[in-house]
C-alpha cells in the first residue's frame, strides 16, 4: 500500500471529515474529531492491519500522521 | 469463616486472574479443585499455591467443547463427584464497531458464555454432580449491565451470563442446583492491566474516579465466590451480585 492511500484509509476509518486531507501539519490533538475514543480507533486500526500493538502510552508521543507512519515503518504499510 | 471442606470445585480460567484466586482462596476454605485451563505451567503455579489437597488440573481449551465430558468424567472418577463450579475464563477485546466482525463475536462469546453453559450442562448430569445439593457461579462483569464504548462483543457477552444463569437456575433448581452471577467492576488482573495499556491515560483516571472505592483486587470477589459455593447461600439462586467498588451506583 502506498503511504498517500494509507493516509487516506486512516483518515476515513477514523470518519475524519474536519479537514480536507491528513498531512504533516495535521496535528491530532487539534482535531475536531479527537477525543479518547479516537485513540482507542486507532490502536484498534493499527492492530488489525499490521498485527502491531500501539500503547495509550506510545500514543502520547504521536502528533501527526507522520509519526504514525514512523511508528508502523514505511516498508510494513509498502509491503501491505 | 467460610467451609469447603470436602467440597470439589471446577474452575475454568483457574491459572490466572480471578479464576487462581478463587482456587486459592477456595482451598483455603478447605475445597479440593479441579483448576481448568489453557497455559499447563501457569495451572501448576496456581496448585502450588494451593493448600494442600488432592487438588486435579485439566490442562484444556474452554472452547474446545468435545472434551469437556471425558475430562470431567476422569476428574469425578479421581476425586469424586462435583459441588460446585466457577466459569472465570473470559476474553475481554476493546475494537470499535466498525472493527468487529462475526468472528470476533463468535470467539468473545465461546470463551466468555457459551464455555459457561457447555461446562454447565455437562457437570449437571446426575453421574458427576453431587445430587445432594451444587452451586455454580458465573464471573460476568458490571458491564453485563452498564455499556462501555468498543465492548460491544465483551459487554454483550457477560450481559448474556446473566440472563442464562437466571435460566438455569430454574432449570437446574429441582436437582438442588443453584446458579448464580457474579459482576466485578475493574479489578487488578493482567487482562485489566492489559486493558489499561490500550486506553488514554485520561480515560484510566476517569474509570478509576468512577470507582468510589478505587480498583479491587482478586481477592475481594473470590471472597464473595467462597459464600455462593458454600451452604451459607443454600437459599440463593438465580442472583446478580454486584462487586464494583461502587462503580455502578450512579
Amino acid at each position: 500500500m502506498e503511504i498517500s492511500n494509507f493516509k487516506i484509509d486512516f483518515k476515513e476509518f477514523l470518519e475524519i471529515d474536519s479537514i480536507e486531507e491528513l498531512n504533516s501539519e495535521t496535528i491530532f490533538r487539534q482535531l475536531d474529531e479527537f477525543d479518547s475514543f479516537f485513540v482507542l480507533t486507532t490502536i484498534a486500526f493499527i492492530d488489525e492491519m499490521f498485527s502491531m500493538k500501539l500503547t495509550a502510552e506510545d500514543f502520547e508521543k504521536i502528533i501527526t500522521i507522520d509519526d504514525l507512519i514512523n511508528f508502523i515503518g514505511e516498508e510494513k504499510i509498502n509491503s501491505l | 469463616m467460610i467451609n469447603l471442606n470436602n467440597k470439589n470445585i471446577l474452575i475454568t480460567g483457574a491459572s490466572s486472574g480471578i479464576g487462581r484466586e478463587c482456587a486459592i482462596v477456595l482451598s483455603n476454605a478447605g475445597a479440593r479443585i479441579i483448576l481448568i485451563g489453557r497455559d499447563l505451567k501457569r495451572l501448576k503455579e496456581t496448585k502450588l499455591k494451593l493448600k494442600e489437597n488432592k487438588h486435579h488440573i485439566i490442562n484444556m481449551d474452554v472452547t474446545n467443547f468435545d472434551e469437556i465430558e471425558s475430562n470431567i468424567s476422569d476428574a469425578v472418577a479421581i476425586i469424586g463427584t462435583i459441588d460446585g463450579f466457577i466459569h472465570s475464563a473470559g476474553i475481554e477485546l476493546t475494537a470499535p464497531l466498525r472493527l468487529m466482525n462475526s468472528q470476533k463475536y463468535n470467539e468473545i462469546f465461546s470463551v466468555n458464555t457459551i464455555a459457561a453453559f457447555e461446562f454447565s450442562r455437562i457437570l449437571s448430569k446426575k453421574k458427576y454432580i453431587n445430587n445432594s445439593g451444587a452451586s455454580f457461579v458465573f464471573i460476568s462483569s458490571v458491564t453485563g449491565l452498564l455499556g462501555v464504548s468498543g465492548k460491544v462483543a465483551y459487554c454483550s457477552s457477560k450481559s448474556a451470563l446473566l440472563s442464562g444463569a437466571k435460566a438455569l437456575a430454574l432449570e437446574l433448581a429441582n436437582k438442588k442446583i443453584r446458579v448464580n452471577s457474579v459482576l466485578p467492576g475493574m479489578v487488578n488482573t493482567e487482562m485489566v492491566m492489559n486493558m489499561k495499556n490500550e486506553l488514554p491515560v485520561d480515560s484510566i483516571k476517569e474509570i478509576s474516579d468512577n470507582h468510589p472505592l478505587g480498583f479491587g483486587e482478586p481477592t475481594d470477589v473470590a471472597n464473595l465466590c467462597a459464600f455462593l459455593l458454600s451452604d451459607l447461600s443454600k437459599w440463593i439462586t438465580g442472583s446478580d451480585y454486584i462487586i464494583d467498588g461502587g462503580y455502578s451506583c450512579k
